[in-house]
């Protein structure tokens, strides 16, 4: 037996239903009956009346039409006294239906009791047409109705309590999605990442056929980015304008996602906790702060009902991309302004280096100018290891009471991984916490000013030499005259002779001084061609040996062959190590050697030769000025040889330079450029 | 300098005009040419002088120094070349003096100071006797 059945004649065992309630029921029948069409328009025009309930229509006149025939049928069907088990189906299936339309148990109740009260009224008016006594009428007709109102307050319960069971998974399986996307959201790298993985989970948790996720860009178009329930083809690829008014337009400009209960192009929107037919869809924009970056839509095939707890998921999920789009564009701008921070200072142009206690990091010119990478200057100690020399530091006077800090200058001349010592400069500014230094290598502008300086002193030495020298030879050729002269008075007087001799010999002596100044000071003209080095170097050894009596030397040279070929002007060159080998062995030193490298740097390339000799070696001060004109240690000299040697090299476009001490003997690095200067 | 002319022994004293605006240096070579088997026969202290002198006594050999009062030593050369080729030896302070072209035939050498004995004996042998019986600056065959 159907147990709604069995339940429905259980209670009306309670309320005392009997058949004589029947057949007074039939007496009320043709009264209510008559009163239908009057009762079923009564009703529904209380009901349109009030927003809460009028809401639950959904359809408009066709459906108020389609409602009005139902309850046409239910008082039909009370009055057909037929009160079977079909009879009860009916009555529960009304009570279901107010769940799914979402109509209260409260305006069930009014609106029932509104049907009631007029049916009393009815039948009291027409009391006359009765056969039988109006109160039993009234109390079969108060028991029907309450067994109805029973009947249909049951199934509305279990129906709502069905539902909500459902709902509360729902819910949960939406919080658990609303983790999944926070904790991408907040891990992701790139958006795209993100939405990939965003459309399927929230497909999923509303159970919805398709979601897709729409980008903003250029003047008013949008472009699918990334969906599910659609081919990988059409991702990317479709972009259409956005038309004013469409449903991609309205989501754009609300904050609260929206409801489309038909398909998207008839933009017919309703409110969200509404049941909606197939078509149904749910758009929201997603913000990347003032701006809207895209829309999200999910899509449903099957009609189902959204309730608060869907929107506000949508809702959350549109918030956390939102939030990640935020996120990730502060990312990108951190990181854009970090490279281009980092831009800047690796292009300077001038080393910078960055001192945090004993730490220091420095950008790519400086790793130009000391020749190794920024990991071999990591520590202070790395720095101070390269240090062959340092100024004090000069502090600017404008800046030493500045409460930020200190700037000071000083220069240093450290050594290059390949042994070049370089001058630079050091502008350092010191506050408490840290030091920003500011490097130039000014070796070159140094070495120019260097030679620009010595060409001045040269030329002006020049002139007075070339007229010193005019007016010497004349006085020289008297001196010549008179004391050959007088050696045809004092011929035959040898002690004479002998002083004549002797006067003649301080008289050269003279005249080689003044050659060797002219020769310096006169301009040098190079007759370039390629040179052999190495024979060089061995014929300027040879005529120094030639000089020296008695004490034996040796020569050592390395790295220097067929291969090392200069364009040099090869007489001037000779001249040039015969200047330091004369030097060399008049220091007492018994061996010399000369290592010649070929080494290319800003795309020229130079021929490093160090000159080392085993001699005492040279003291500060000698270092200091031994390439100053007339500066010699010897008792016999000009003091010019390595002034000349300065001039032969700087002519040449090469450097010559002291190595740093450190070596027993005295130690010259001279480099040339290979093809000649420039 | 390369100097076109053979070493060659003087066979007989040669007649020699000297110029020099330095006392020191006229009698310094009054005093050694005639020693060295030669005979001064005029000297001169301007190049103007030199000019005069030679035009006159028509000598083997000009001796005579480049920077001169008036007319310096090349110029007075030019023009005495102008009227007799005679052989001449310059004698000058610097290394670098442009010497004419028409008489470098004529130009047996070119001293810079200080010159000495050996320098000058050198020099002067390179004046060879012509055909005519005249010294003249002899060519290299």
């Amino acid at each position: 037996m159907d147990p709604l059945f069995a339940e429905f004649q259980r209670v009306q065992r309670y309320i005392g239903w009997e058949d004589s309630d029947v057949e007074r029921i039939r007496s009320v029948a043709p009264i209510l009956l008559s009163e239908r069409d009057a009762l079923v328009t009564d009703f529904y025009e209380t009901l349109m009346r009030h927003e809460e309930t009028s809401r639950v229509i959904t359809g408009g006149e066709r459906q108020v039409e389609r409602l009005k025939e139902s309850l046409r049928g239910w008082i039909g069907d009370l009055c057909s006294c037929k009160y079977d088990a079909d009879y009860v189906r009916r009555r529960w299936r009304i009570g279901q239906r107010h769940v799914e339309i979402g109509l209260k148990n409260v305006f069930m109740h009014a609106g029932f009791d509104r049907l009631r009260h007029r049916m009393i009224q009815a039948v009291v008016q027409k009391e006359s047409d009765l056969g039988v006594d109006l109160q039993s009428c009234l109390g079969s007709l108060g028991k029907l109705l309450a067994l109805d109102l029973a009947l249909i307050e049951d199934a509305y319960e279990r129906e709502y309590l069905n539902r909500a069971l459902p709902s509360d998974e729902r819910r949960l399986e939406q919080q658990r999605t609303v983790a999944q996307v926070s904790e991408r959201a907040l891990a992701c790298s790139e958006f795209s990442e993100l939405l990939d993985r965003t459309v399927g989970l929230v497909a999923s948790a509303l159970g919805a056929a398709r979601t897709e996720y729409f980008e903003l860009f250029g003047e008013g178009k949008a472009l699918l980015r990334s969906a599910i329930g659609r081919t990988p083809a059409e991702i990317g690829r479709r972009s259409f304008p956005i038309v004013s008014g469409s449903v991609m337009a309205a989501a754009c400009e609300r904050s609260r996602p929206l409801v489309c209960v038909d398909a998207p192009s008839e933009m017919r929107y309703v409110a969200p906790t509404e049941s909606v037919g197939t078509g149904l869809s749910i758009w929201v924009a997603v913000r990347d702060g003032r701006h809207v970056h895209g829309v999200l839509a999910i899509r449903f095939s099957k009609s189902r009902s959204l309730d608060d707890s869907d929107m506000e998921f949508v809702q959350t999920i549109s918030n956390v991309l939102s939030t990640a789009l935020h996120r990730l564009e502060s990312e990108a701008s951190r990181r854009r302004g970090e490279a281009q921070l980092r831009r800047l200072v690796d292009h300077l142009p001038a080393g910078a280096v960055y001192v945090s206690g004993d730490t220091l990091f420095v950008n790519q010119a400086v790793e130009s100018i000391f020749g190794c990478l920024s990991t071999d200057l990591g520590r202070r100690s790395d720095w101070e290891a390269r240090v062959v020399n340092r100024s004090q530091a000069v502090p600017f006077e404008e800046t030493v009471h500045s409460p930020r800090g200190t700037i000071s200058h000083r220069s240093e001349t450290i050594q290059r991984s390949d042994g070049q010592n370089r001058l630079i400069e050091i502008t350092q500014f010191s506050s408490e916490n840290d030091e920003v230094w500011l490097i130039h290598d000014v070796t070159e502008a140094r070495q120019n000013a260097e030679r620009s300086l010595r060409g001045e002193r040269l030329a002006a030495i020049g002139q007075m030499i070339t007229g010193l020298a005019h007016e010497s030879r004349n006085a020289l050729q008297r001196i010549r005259a008179c004391s050959e002269m007088l050696e045809f008075e004092v011929e035959q007087n040898p002690k004479a002779m002998d002083l004549v001799t002797r006067l003649n010999r301080a008289q050269d002596d003279l005249q080689t001084l003044y050659d060797e100044v002219r020769n310096y000071a006169a301009p040098i003209t190079l007759e370039l061609r390629p040179t052999l080095l190495d024979r060089v170097v061995r014929e300027a050894w040879d005529s120094v040996a030639m000089l020296k009596d008695g004490s034996s030397a040796t020569l050592d040279v390395r790295g220097i062959d067929e291969s090392g070929v200069v364009q040099a002007d090869s007489f001037r060159l000779r001249q040039l190590f015969r200047n330091l080998f004369e030097n060399s062995r008049s220091a007492g030193a018994s061996s010399v050697t000369v290592e010649g490298k070929e080494v290319c740097e800003s795309g020229r390339h130079w021929v490093y030769l160090r000159v080392k000799d085993n001699g005492p070696g040279l003291s500060e001060e000698v270092r200091e000025r031994v390439f100053e004109p007339f500066f010699t240690t010897k008792t016999k000299g000009t003091g010019l040889g390595m002034a000349i040697a300065q001039r032969i090299v700087d002519a040449h476009g090469g450097r010559i330079e002291l190595a740093p001490p450190g070596h027993s003997g005295a130690e010259f690095v001279i480099s040339l450029p290979r093809d000649g200067r420039d | 300098m390369s100097f076109p002319y053979r070493e060659t022994v003087v066979t007989k004293p040669l007649k020699i005009v000297i110029a020099d605006d330095e006392s020191d240096m006229r009698d310094y070579l009054s005093l050694l040419l005639p020693r060295l088997g030669h005979e001064v026969t005029g000297i001169a202290s301007t190049g103007t002088k030199l000019v005069e002198v030679c035009r006159e006594t028509r000598p083997d050999l000009i001796i005579t120094d480049v920077r001169m009062p008036d007319l310096d030593g090349v110029e007075a050369v030019k023009q005495i070349h102008c009227e007799q080729p005679i052989p001449v030896i310059f004698i000058s302070a610097f290394a670098d003096v442009r010497l004419p072209k028409q008489t470098g035939d004529h130009i047996i050498a070119h001293l810079h100071k200080p010159v000495g004995r050996a320098d000058l004996e050198s020099a002067i042998g390179k004046v060879l006797v012509g055909s005519n019986g005249r010294p003249s600056a002899a060519r290299e065959s």
